[in-house]
């Protein structure tokens, strides 16, 4: 019923759905300047919803995570006819999501600023495994076998296929990366599971290529480490 | 640590350890070693126990993630409306 719903909204919504997409971002940003619909349609289509995500996991929070994207898309707005294409369009509005989302979050949270967040997360000493995992330098282990016997890794074997184990772990994944600190959260979204190259992700959270790869580095061996502790259990 | 070297193909490199190799597995799927790490890198994979399962998971753990795109919010439709009038406003206000 609500899904019959939905649809017939949106095709009467929609009557350009059927025209073919705009592709280039000099096509979208002209069409959009002026006042093609379709152009703006096709943007929420495509962006909200990672756009939404990635605002959670700044904000933590699904309701100020909608408010910076609406901003985003009224700044988009405001923004269009400075445009100058010096980076694509996606990373740009990627970047003021980003900006509205910290602001949003920081005013909600009261949390650290931004500029610390970055030292924090790359600076602070944050191994990619416990120390515990590994046997101390004055074991026997000369340059293999340095794994803890507690903590040898053990293949992750017959993972199902079902569906209830797929949105299990779907679930696992997500809580996952909203426990992770914010800004190895940001980078792991884009990279992992957006599949944004490293250097759009540098312009997109204004990061340096080594603290990019030190934040998805240590983002991933916790997400890893989840799903270890979740394969165990299994 | 790593004083000591292992003969790897032929060639002498430079041993890691295990927590040497955990640290570098992002390098190394992003291509950032150095050749010289990245052979001490591989003599390590080749020897070692417990380090290619490690790897091998960080692996299934980026494929993982990158299925997670399927399950996107979708826009509803009412904020769709709401957002589409927003252009129209916009659009009339330009
Ligand atoms: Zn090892």
């Amino acid at each position: 019923m609500y899904i019959g719903q939905v649809l017939s909204e949106r095709q009467s919504n929609d009557n350009f759905a059927t025209d073919p997409p705009l592709d280039s971002d000099n096509q979208l940003v002209e069409a959009l300047r002026e006042g093609d619909e379709r152009a703006f349609a096709q943007l929420l289509d495509k962006y909200h919803g990672s756009m939404i995500r990635v605002a959670t996991l700044y904000c933590r929070d699904e309701q100020v995570a909608e408010d910076a994207t609406q901003e985003t898309w009224l700044a988009i707005l405001n923004g269009i006819h400075q445009f100058e294409g010096r980076s694509t369009l996606k990373t740009w509005i990627f970047s003021i999501l980003s900006n509205k989302a910290k602001t949003r979050g920081q005013r909600e949270r009261r949390s650290v600023p931004f500029s610390q967040l970055v030292d924090l997360e790359t600076d602070q000493n944050d191994p990619a495994l416990p120390e515990e995992f590994f046997n101390s330098a004055d074991s026997d282990a000369d340059w293999i076998g340095w794994w803890h016997k507690d903590n040898h890794p053990t293949a992750w074997q017959n993972i199902p296929e079902t569906t209830a184990f797929i949105s299990e772990m779907r679930t696992k994944l997500e809580t996952a990366l909203m426990t992770l600190p914010h800004m190895q959260g940001q980078v792991i979204y884009f990279r992992d599971v957006l599949g944004y190259e490293s250097q759009e992700i540098c312009n997109i959270l204004n990061l340096s290529e080594t603290n990019q790869r030190v934040l998805l580095h240590r983002a991933r061996s916790k997400v890893r480490l989840a799903l270890e502790q979740y394969f165990n259990e299994v | 640590m790593a004083e000591l070297k292992t003969n790897f193909h032929g060639t002498w490199v430079d041993r890691i350890t295990c927590k040497q190799f955990v640290e570098s597995v992002t390098d190394y799927f992003e291509n950032k070693l150095t050749a010289v790490d990245r052979t001490s890198f591989e003599a390590h994979l080749a020897e070692c126990s417990g380090c290619p399962t490690h790897l091998e998971q960080m692996r299934t753990t980026i494929a993982s993630l990158g299925k997670l795109t399927n399950g996107l919010p979708e826009l509803h439709p009412k904020a769709r409306k709401e957002l589409l009038a927003v252009y129209r406003k916009w659009k009339a206000h330009s």
